[in-house]
């Protein structure tokens, strides 16, 4: 899977959202809201191609949490962004 | 006949020029951009220009953003060096306005129909005050108490309704603009001025007041207003700011920053409304504390 590219991370007023600017169809108002380990990840992953194995090592590595921990919060995080298409299965 | 080829404006605090008779002329006919005609000291200080010629438009490439509004259809697209808006009515007039990539230099062409010239302004002003935190945004603003409050909504919601109330009930409101006044952060504060784009009112004035607050309307059988996060602040500005620039990123990179900015400081509200007096006085009442 993949970071949709057209999906821009942006800092508002203390906030990380990620706002859709794909085409002149898209609703600008569908907001996705990230909190700091999401964050982490889509920076980390954005531009490349990956799979759930990666994000959980990259929560294991920073917050030093065990595998199974990771790989529920990161399938949990991969779910939620594939469904507002902020990530592509391909 | 007015045979001045070169007028000067100032709008927002940004000044700017525009060449050519007959696109001097249609601004001169009318008493909206008169009032905004800029003084002769800040004449030397314009930041661009717009200009009349007879030249053809660059070809137009990658499609950024399209609308069809009543009669006329809008195409703003990327040309081999910069932008092109090109309109197109029914009737088939055109008028198309382009420029280059950080160039301070607008070129218009075709049809100078009044509406279309107000319209190709709007966006070339826009444009050009993006990267200097400058933003139209699409509200009917009310002044009270010496501050600006800005009525945000699909077209249709009701903003001039609401506005009309609080000048009907409210004692010492006016209105400062009906369409698209002109915010502008200038030392760290938020501002708002009146502009000669005011839909269908004919309010143009030339004040600024400070923003105090942002309120998103909707229609509702009972009049409710709430507060707004930051993200619900958000989407509820986001949809006013001018469409045609949220599509490229480089256009919209300066109007989210100031997005951010607006919302760090000025508090957002959501306004569920009948068109009563009742709506005028709960939204006058929740902002007076302010």
């Amino acid at each position: 899977m993949k970071i949709n590219p057209d999906h821009t991370l942006r800092d508002i007023a203390g906030e990380t959202i990620i706002v859709d600017q794909g085409s002149t169809h898209t609703d600008m108002t569908r907001i996705i809201s990230l909190n700091a380990s999401a964050r982490l990840l889509w920076e980390r992953l954005a531009g490349t191609e990956f799979c759930i194995d990666d994000a959980a090592r990259i929560l294991t590595e920073q917050y030093g949490i065990d595998k199974e921990q990771a790989m529920t919060d990161a399938t949990r995080w991969a779910e939620r962004l594939q469904a507002c298409g902020g990530i592509l299965d391909k | 006949m007015n045979n001045q080829t070169t007028r000067y404006y100032t709008i927002g605090n940004h000044t700017f020029s525009v060449g050519g008779e007959n696109l001097c002329g249609i601004l001169a006919d009318k008493y909206r951009f008169e009032k905004f005609l800029a003084d002769n000291t800040d004449k030397v200080k314009a930041e661009f220009r717009f200009i009349e010629t007879a030249e053809v438009p660059p070809a137009s490439g990658q499609l950024i953003y399209r609308l069809k509004d009543e009669d006329t259809l809008f195409l703003f697209t990327r040309t081999s060096a910069g932008y092109r808006l090109h309109q197109q009515q029914d009737c088939g007039k055109t008028l198309d306005l382009w420029l280059d990539e950080g160039n301070r230099k607008m070129k218009l062409a075709g049809d100078l129909d009044h509406r279309m010239v107000y319209y190709a302004l709007w966006f070339g002003y826009g444009m050009q005050t993006l990267g200097r935190q400058t933003v139209m945004v699409h509200s009917s603003c009310i002044v009270c108490h010496e501050g600006a409050i800005l009525f945000l909504g699909e077209s249709g919601t009701g903003k001039s309704t609401h506005t009309r109330l609080w000048r009907e009930h409210i004692a010492g409101a006016h209105l400062l603009n009906d369409d698209s006044p002109v915010l502008r952060i200038e030392e760290g504060e938020v501002w708002v001025y009146g502009s000669p784009w005011s839909g269908k009112t004919p309010c143009y004035r030339t004040e600024r007041y400070r923003l105090k607050a942002c309120v998103r309307l909707s229609q509702a059988p009972r009049n409710e207003m709430k507060r707004l996060s930051v993200l619900q602040g958000y989407a509820a500005l986001h949809p006013s700011f001018p469409p045609p620039f949220a599509y490229e990123r480089s256009l919209y990179n300066p109007l989210s920053r100031m997005l951010g900015d607006i919302l760090s400081q000025v508090p957002c509200y959501h306004l569920a409304c009948l068109p009563d007096e009742e709506a005028a006085r709960l939204s006058h009442d929740t902002l007076l504390n302010l």
